[in-house]
């Protein structure tokens, strides 16, 4: 356990990290007892990966770096927030800038727009298309629904475009005919937290069908439980399968509540109102897929825009169809495929709706090669129609050891569009109490920012239960986009462009054990090493980071689970230029908003460097799951330790919370 | 008055009778029925884990025994992760007559304790010739032999007559079974033995060389959850037909398995109780193989191996098409 008193010195544990490698690894070396015996063969599961490649792929194939989260994590950890645990993941950056959601990023990119990680329901992705950041009201919450959580470390543009920039989280959720019947859930906690939810499904014949629903609510536990997240969840599926491989599935979701929020123009956190819909249908015919979804955003919100209330709205409507075929030819497995999408935004600060047609088109190939070679190819190319075409490629050639080893070399590019607030945000006024005018303005000019990653990676997956991933990486990032602010006697004028070049390199070491039948230990440790850059898309992410998790779950049903995170001291830019002008937010703070200090480290008073402490956050829950009993209980305590540092530099400070869970199953 | 004197004699009399009747029947009734408690066999069932499969076992039991409550008590536990029951004392001491086993782990644990006892187990696959030549225990295995698996794998793959099986000392004796149901069946065994996991590249190249399906024996050394996906990509990647352990090996690509429906195997194992219950000895009682058998089948790796299912099959089976 280390605290913000215990200093490492990097050296130490550098040492220490590999000798511990050493160790496993010689350990590894030697013939194991424990193999999978009796009928624990029949009953054992055949890991896939589905994420890293359009492709199913074994883990030691999988031509990226990922973690699986199983559905037996996510049930032990006792979070009501699924997203807490990508904390405990390696390579991955959580911080909060406002109570409600956390900002997740990837091998250090990460900030308060945290716009850098597709993230996927069920491949579907989920970000405001306004700020490309990633729209946490949409990500399932409810425990019991979600299967696993796949998370790739590393480019993903060239299977998925836009946005899959530093590495793409995967939420899975559970099929029909795995619920088979009804949950019901009821988690309290305090500080006014609570999630309730019922989730029924079934397979009847051919047909099969799922019904979901709850209420989710969050406090804040540094404002007396002041209510930061209500949302009303309901989403139904209904598939019909009339020869085996061939598919139709129908699906809907509606969010309806409200989120506290923090963009970066804001001067404080707000809650945003309003409801987020979907509708889709897929199709599985033998080896061709067909994908389609629409979505529908409206949200309200006053906000504290540029020193005085505002009262803003956001609409947008999403059609996406995506399209794949796989085929095999000569020892080659190909997926070609294509993507459209027809978007539409219009908000209050954008005078006008603003249309976009974007379409991309990929393709993947696995080739076996001798010598226990395989090569991975892909490419995609998409268009935008402000930024224009971009190419995406990525090659990965991964090397068999032996039957538990492999090796994989990566060389990948990915990009992402600028967003509509970047392209198309018209805001002009008056500074109150000043002379002077403001204009925020987008840039239609703006390129895409690019990233261009290599990576070697070894994995050993041992039958003993065993596994060990150990990653380095390298990028060099190109035209990020940032503030570009220009100062006029009279006017203050705001606007994008492609401000930087930088570089990073990093590694990841993740280890995992099981044993004695019950035993899980776990074990992480990330590197980043940033380039320094006064921009908003690097914030505040620890150079060093150690997770380490141990869990016992007893034959009778028992279980408990102890998680452990430690961060180093971060340092990161406040990447507002408008304060600096200003000369400081003195007096700026609008009458009923009163939160403006919380954020006072984020938008400095100067532009500059600044600190997150270091800290030390534990989890604990324990439960119990009787053989042979429909229910379940689950109590957790979250940050055991009362580790009152600053997770974040905007949010409040976090306090110790309880939770409880009661699970029945009809 | 002298005559009359008898009516409170007759109305205590039905006073009596009144009184005591119900008190005769009620302590009639009262041990009547500790008698017929007595006489009820105490059954304990112990589950190796926590296990779906193992729960329908025990669901399976529960059921078959279900119009026996009457004559006999059923408590089930769960063997703990250090492999031992919960109570050290002796079986008859704890009121069990019969010891039911689900499971492998169970099996072992309760026969190291308790040698003497009768153990009637369940859900065993690949047992031990100690434990099959055990007097004292008799069950249900889920060892499917190997003429039936292989005149299922002759029905759906029917141009494949070389099976290859890779096996290691652990699973020899399957590959005898094997070779003896082949000659029936026309088919021919190709055993490629693997000394080690390093072998095991050789080993797919030499099955790819001579073989033409390969059939999955249970051997832990070979078929766990790091090498198995290896076998399997690599059978659809040369279209080698690939006959997997469970519906998990069909989940993950196995063109085909077969599966023991587990509470049937509970239903099959309650017979036996209810035969020892009866009189007859564990001894008397051969160890059984399961009788329901449903087969899984992956049709999109049928497909890739250019395979048409007979729609007979199709109807029997549980696919899977990711």
């Amino acid at each position: 356990m280390f605290t913000t008193t215990d200093r490492i010195q990097p050296q130490k544990l550098v040492s220490c990290l590999f000798m511990a490698l050493l160790g496993l690894l010689a350990n590894a070396a030697v013939p194991q007892a424990e193999v999978v015996t009796g009928e624990m063969l029949l009953f054992q599961d055949i890991p896939r990966v589905v994420t890293a490649s359009r492709q199913a792929v074994t883990v030691l194939e999988s031509p990226a770096t990922s973690t699986i989260i199983t559905r037996e994590d996510i049930l032990h950890s006792g979070f009501n927030s699924t997203s807490e645990l990508l904390r405990f993941v390696a390579g991955v950056d959580l911080f909060k800038a406002s109570s409600a959601g956390p900002n997740v990023g990837i091998r250090g990119v990460n900030g308060v727009q945290a716009n850098h990680v597709l993230m996927l329901v069920d491949g579907r992705p989920i970000f405001n298309p306004e700020r490309n950041s990633n729209q946490y009201s949409l990500i399932p919450e409810f425990p019991n629904d979600i299967e696993r959580i796949e998370v790739v470390r590393g480019p993903g543009s060239a299977l998925y475009g836009s946005h899959a920039f530093a590495g793409i989280i995967n939420i899975i959720t559970r099929a029909p005919e795995d619920i088979d019947g009804i949950d019901i859930m009821a988690s309290p906690g305090t500080f006014n937290s609570g999630l309730y939810n019922f989730d029924a499904g079934k397979k009847i014949g051919s047909l099969t069908y799922k019904l979901l629903g709850g209420w989710t609510q969050e406090g804040s536990s540094g404002d007396h439980g002041n209510q930061v997240k209500g949302l009303l969840k309901f989403s139904g599926e209904l598939g019909y399968s009339w020869e085996p491989g061939r598919r139709a599935d129908l699906s809907f979701g509606v969010t309806s509540g409200k989120i506290a929020v923090l963009p970066m123009y804001s001067l404080s956190d707000f809650d945003q109102e309003g409801v987020d819909a979907f509708l889709r249908g897929q199709l599985a015919y033998d080896d061709t897929h067909l994908d389609i979804w629409w979505r529908h955003h409206h949200s309200s919100a006053v906000l504290n825009y540029y020193f005085r209330e505002q009262h803003h709205n956001w609409d947008f409507d999403n059609l996406n169809v995506n399209g794949y075929h796989k085929f095999r030819w000569l020892g080659h497995e190909t997926v070609v495929g294509a993507e459209i999408r027809s978007a539409w935004l219009g908000a209050t600060s954008y005078g006008s709706w603003h249309k976009q047609f974007l379409y991309g088109i990929y393709l993947e190939d696995r080739w076996s090669l001798p010598w226990r070679l395989n090569l991975f190819l892909s490419a995609r190319y998409d268009h935008h129609p402000l930024a224009g075409g971009t190419i995406s490629p990525h090659i990965s050639l991964v090397k068999q050891l032996s039957a538990n080893q492999s090796l994989r070399f990566t060389v990948s590019q990915a990009f992402k569009h600028p967003s509509y607030l970047q392209n198309y945000i018209s805001q002009n006024g008056q500074i109150p109490g000043l002379s002077i005018r403001y204009a925020h303005t987008g840039n239609r000019n703006v390129d895409p920012e690019k990233i261009v990653s290599v990576e070697g990676a070894y994995q050993l997956w041992n039958t003993s239960g065993l596994q060990v991933t150990l990653a380095a990486f390298y990028n060099k990032y190109s035209d990020i986009i940032d503030f570009k602010f220009t100062k006029q006697p009279d006017l203050w004028t705001l606007t994008y462009d492609n401000m930087y070049d930088m570089h990073q390199y990093g590694g990841e070491l993740d280890l995992s054990y099981r044993f004695m039948q019950g035993f899980l230990v776990r074990f992480n440790y990330s590197y980043v090493w940033k380039q320094k850059k006064d921009c908003i898309t690097f914030g505040p992410v620890p150079t060093n980071q150690i997770n380490g998790e141990v869990r016992y779950h007893h034959a009778s049903g028992m279980w408990v689970d102890l998680r452990m995170h430690w961060q180093d001291d971060a340092e990161y830019s406040s990447g507002i230029k408008i304060p600096s002008a200003a000369g400081g937010l003195s007096g700026s703070s609008p009458s009923g908003v009163n939160t403006v200090h919380s954020i006072e480290d984020l938008l400095a008073t100067f532009s500059g460097w600044h600190e997150m402490d270091s800290y030390t956050y534990g989890d604990l829950a324990v439960g119990y799951m009787p053989p042979e009993r429909p229910w379940s209980i689950t109590c957790a305590v979250h940050n055991l330790f009362h580790n009152r540092s600053k997770e974040s530099p905007g949010s409040v400070r976090p306090d110790t919370t309880f939770t409880g869970r009661i699970t029945w199953h009809f | 008055m002298t005559f009359s004197a008898g009516k409170p004699t007759s109305g205590r009399l039905t006073w009596h009778i009144a009184t005591v009747l119900p008190l005769v029947i009620f302590l009639t009734l009262l041990t009547g029925r500790t008698w017929a408690e007595e006489k009820k066999t105490g059954i304990t069932i112990l589950l190796s884990n926590n296990f779906a499969p193992y729960r329908l076992a025990l669901k399976g039991i529960r059921k078959r025994l279900e119009h026996h409550r009457g004559v006999a008590y059923i408590s089930s536990q769960l063997l703990d992760n250090s492999s031992t029951l919960k109570s050290d004392t002796e079986p008859k001491e704890s009121g069990s007559d019969i010891i039911v086993t689900i499971g492998t782990r169970a099996t072992i644990a309760t026969l190291n304790m308790h040698p003497a006892c009768p153990v009637i187990f369940s859900m065993v696959l690949d047992p031990t010739d100690t434990l099959l030549k055990n007097p004292n225990t008799t069950g249900v295995v889920l060892d499917i032999p190997a003429y039936r698996q292989l005149s299922w794998f002759r029905r759906i793959a029917p141009a494949s007559r070389r099976i290859g099986v890779i096996y290691t000392d652990d699973s020899a004796r399957w590959v005898k079974n094997a070779e003896r149901a082949a000659i029936r069946l026309k088919l021919e065994i190709v055993p490629l033995h693997m000394k080690s996991t390093s072998d095991l590249p050789d080993m797919l190249d030499m099955l790819e060389q001579r073989a033409e399906a390969l059939w999955a024996v249970p051997d832990g050394k070979i078929y766990n959850t790091v090498i198995t996906p290896r076998i399997i990509l690599f059978c659809l990647r040369h279209r080698i037909p690939f006959m997997g352990l469970s519906r998990n090996f069909t989940r993950a690509g196995a063109l085909v398995s077969l599966d023991c429906d587990y509470e049937a195997v509970g239903e099959q194992t309650a017979r036996i109780i209810l035969a020892v219950m009866a009189g007859r000895k564990p001894s008397e009682i051969p160890p059984q193989v399961p009788h329901k058998i449903i087969p899984s089948i992956n049709i999109r790796t049928a497909r890739l191996i250019g395979l048409k299912i007979p729609e007979d099959i199709l109807e029997k089976a549980r696919i899977f098409a990711d």
